[in-house]
């Protein structure tokens, strides 16, 4: 995902004034992720026909970060970044666990989302067949493709983030690339 | 735009720059809006107003940097939210409404706004336990487990959300807060060494204390009538 205006992390500084409370450090760790956790929201519950629940599970996934901020160690490779995405991430699960992705043509998908989703996915010609090709993933899957291939974490990241072993996190990011792959052919024959 | 298949097509392997820029594009999304971001420390710092007696934002520890007195004027002006903030979670506790009783709700000062934004809790299906028929549908009971939820998220997390990443496997089977009925895992004796455990961590406040063990005395009652 594209970082426009700005850092990557706050500074050390600046975390363990939100690990205190300070309400401004807060603000700026929400302003500084808040478009990754957006994004990772939108990606995972779009597709889904849930695009109604990104802002909602943006805000839980925060006050979840929040609750557990104190005891954050953001050490080595375990950044900021990560854990909010890691955190957003099983948000989504959980909610699609709990309510199974409806079953709806894309069309149907995209006329139900707000307007500026729908902004979002018309802004791009390959956007329809992204969303298709994701649509089709099981919600596990477009979970390792999406923290691979949008957020860059590494194979051991995205094997603790969802609980699986290496082995299983390679094949479904295969999987996940090849109806990525297959969806754009499509679009570019097309 | 350009082709979105790179030299590797076919493989399965990573995908390349132009591939992972269209991947991108569709995620990506303008600025999100300021009022995300209020929406979001709203709710954050009037869940801490409910979880504090004094029902203010501490003071930054580190008061000698440059940017301490912008910090403190930032939360001159939170006590104002706040107020309002304490006035709607009053109203949440003296008022306690079937559509108000949903974990995540129940924690936000904006609570009632965003059920209207939400729509029927019925529609979104969250109001199903863990095991179905372990947990009374009494209000209060599900309530004050809400209000208990929050405290523990405060002490005894990471261990026990699973969406968090160093959730404990052993822990997430005794109670896991991401259930909207977390303690219907839980049994009298580890409600009871719960709310034994808050009362004796020295970060807890009275209030809440209180919560806790007001919650585990409902909910062994609740389940003491029903046999």
């Amino acid at each position: 995902m594209t970082e426009r205006h700005q850092p990557y992390e706050i500074d050390d500084l600046e975390l363990r004034r939100a690990q205190q409370g300070d309400a401004a450090a807060c603000r700026a760790l929400v302003m500084r992720h808040q478009r990754r956790v957006l994004g990772q929201l939108r990606a995972m519950l779009i597709p889904a026909g849930r695009g109604g629940l990104v802002e909602d599970l943006a805000q839980e996934t925060f006050l979840r970060a929040f609750r557990a901020l104190p005891r954050f160690r953001g050490d080595g490779r375990a950044s900021l970044a990560t854990w909010l995405v890691t955190i957003a991430t099983r948000v989504a699960l959980n909610e699609l666990r709990r309510r199974p992705p409806r079953v709806e043509a894309l069309d149907t998908v995209t006329e139900s989302v707000k307007a500026g989703e729908t902004a979002v996915i018309e802004r791009h010609a390959s956007g329809r067949a992204i969303e298709q090709a994701i649509a089709d993933l099981p919600p596990a899957y477009r979970g390792a493709f999406l923290l691979r291939e949008l957020h860059g974490l590494d194979y051991g990241e995205i094997a603790k983030v969802l609980e699986i072993d290496v082995g299983t996190v390679k094949s479904r990011l295969s999987r996940a690339r090849a109806r990525l792959r297959q969806a754009l052919a499509e679009v570019q024959d097309g | 735009m350009d082709s979105p298949l790179g030299a590797d097509e076919g493989s399965n392997g990573a995908l390349n720059d132009d591939e992972r820029a269209a991947l991108a594009a569709w995620a990506d999304d303008d600025d999100p809006s300021d009022a995300f971001t209020e929406k979001v420390l709203c709710a954050w710092f009037a869940e801490q107003a409910g979880s504090t007696e004094e029902g203010v934002v501490e003071e930054p520890a580190l008061t000698s940097e440059p940017r301490a007195a912008a910090s403190r004027r930032r939360a001159v002006g939170w006590v104002g939210a706040l107020a309002t903030a304490a006035v709607v979670m009053l109203m949440v506790r003296v008022l306690p409404r079937a559509s108000e009783v949903e974990r995540e709700t129940a924690g936000h000062a904006c609570a009632p706004a965003m059920a209207q934004e939400r729509g029927p809790a019925d529609e979104r299906g969250r109001h199903e336990p863990m095991t179905p028929g372990a947990v009374s549908a009494e209000p209060e009971s599900t309530v004050l487990g809400a209000q208990a939820g929050q405290v523990l998220a405060h002490h005894c997390n990471p261990c026990h959300d699973s969406t968090l990443p160093d959730a404990k496997t052993g822990a997430l089977e005794v109670f896991d807060l991401d259930k909207p009925y977390w303690w219907s895992t839980m049994s009298d004796a580890q409600l009871e060494d719960a709310s034994l455990r808050v009362r004796e961590l020295a970060g807890s406040t009275d209030d809440e204390r209180e919560r806790v063990g007001t919650f585990v005395q409902a909910e062994l009652q609740r389940r003491a009538r029903a046999g």
